[in-house]
């Protein structure tokens, strides 16, 4: 309903009020030890891109061992890309438009962190062969020349109960993504469960 | 640009090849059972948001109860906005620019669903009473028109081993945030502590 919609900055000012004290500043502008360690200690990033021009927003994780981001200083990280799809939406948003925002989650704990910067893709084998997991170096890497970084509250996962091992789904009270792509493509079941296992096996690396 | 960027889509393409079969058309423009079901399961999102003109990507959590993200048809969904820091960042950036990015997370399952679509920002009072959690409305509502939505296969999950209990850290194996927030703000531990403490009971609706 147009009349009850907050559509510009006063509005949403008199709406929500003024954050309070630090939080009004606590983006960082390069990592500490505090955001080096999150990082060593997490499994998995999320990273918003977007495309030029006000273009399509993306969102899409990356996940890995513990450690997987390399940090190259306090103000770059490279995140390895590993096969994925070939869809590369996200890297054609960063060709267009660098600008990224990340979520860095360490499962066991609610708070975040995040970091946001300007990205690039490159292949350059140095960088490359840093990254190799199970013997092989990513296909390309993400560097991402930070410009703030910052933790976030842990209210969200609290919330979501998260961690909590009581709280997952058993995997089978939801259908596969073969059963889905079946359903929704048309794809055959037979042949694409028989894929989908192999790539779940041998193509994570 | 350093020599082995990958600076445009030519170069993505040659690099990464192409997406095969159903894969490069998968995105649908509408819900279904299956991604219906998986917002139902779904305790966290994440959203991706920009400021206009190629400005600052942001990425933030969402998180509640399992369905807290209202399916209002096949082609909207509503966010409830429960308090967080008044910072409003992705607020501001879909107040000047719509499209926005969300990530669905469903605890125990490695796929997630993507939804991508144009966001507003709506107060509207009986939208806001179907999302009472703890016997509060939420304080706004993102609503998203779906541009399209798809499964995003587990590979990115299972490389982290993110639903794996035994993986998860010892949450005083972290500094806390208080400890953070001292070191980084110069704010007192022991005050920010009492806060939080505060903040995270009394505060999470």
């Amino acid at each position: 309903m147009p009349g009850y919609e907050i559509g510009d900055v006063d509005a949403l000012r008199a709406h929500y009020g003024e954050p309070k004290g630090f939080i009004k500043h606590k983006q960082l502008p390069a990592l500490n030890q505090h955001s080096r360690r999150f990082i060593e200690m997490s499994p998995l990033v999320l990273v918003a891109t977007s495309g030029a021009g006000d273009g399509p927003a993306d969102c899409s994780p990356r996940g890995d061992a513990p450690g997987f981001v390399a940090i190259l200083d306090d103000r770059t990280i490279a995140i390895p890309d590993r096969p994925g799809n070939r869809r590369v939406d996200k890297h054609q948003n960063i060709v267009s438009n660098p600008q990224v925002g990340m979520l860095f989650m360490v499962p066991g704990i609610n708070e975040m962190l995040r970091v946001n910067g300007k990205a690039r893709l490159t292949t350059d084998p140095a960088l490359l062969a840093r990254m190799a997991a199970n013997g092989k170096p990513p296909l390309a890497a993400i560097v991402v020349d930070i410009a703030e970084a910052f933790f976030h509250c842990g209210k969200a996962l609290i919330r979501a109960d998260l961690w909590n091992p009581a709280r997952h789904v058993e995997r089978k009270s939801f259908p596969t993504l073969v059963k889905i792509s079946a359903d929704q493509y048309g794809v055959d079941e037979a042949s694409n469960h028989e894929r989908a296992e192999r790539e779940y096996v041998e193509n994570l690396y | 640009m350093a020599e082995h960027d990958l600076g445009d889509l030519a170069a993505l393409r040659a690099h990464f090849g192409e997406p095969k079969g159903y894969v490069a058309h998968k995105e649908l423009p509408a819900l279904n059972k299956y991604s219906r079901r998986f917002i139902e399961l779904s305790p966290i999102l994440f959203l991706a948001t920009s400021a206009p003109d190629g400005g600052p990507a942001d990425n933030s959590p969402r998180g509640d109860g399992a369905g807290f993200v209202t399916v209002l048809d096949d082609r909207s969904i509503a966010i409830p906005d429960r308090p967080g820091n008044k910072r409003v960042d992705s607020h501001q950036n879909i107040v000047a620019n719509p499209q926005v990015g969300i990530v669905f997370l469903v605890p125990g399952v490695n796929e997630v669903l993507r939804v991508n679509g144009k966001a507003r920002v709506t107060t509207e009072p009986a939208l806001l009473a179907r999302m009472i959690a703890n016997g509060k409305p939420p304080l706004a509502a993102i609503v998203v028109d779906i541009a399209e939505a798809f499964f995003h296969c587990g590979k990115a999950l299972i490389r982290a081993d993110l639903w794996n209990p035994r993986k998860h850290i010892a949450r005083t194996d972290f500094a806390s945030l208080s400890e953070i927030t001292e070191f980084q703000f110069g704010v007192d531990r022991e005050k920010h502590k009492a806060m939080l403490e505060r903040d995270y009971v009394e505060n999470l609706y």
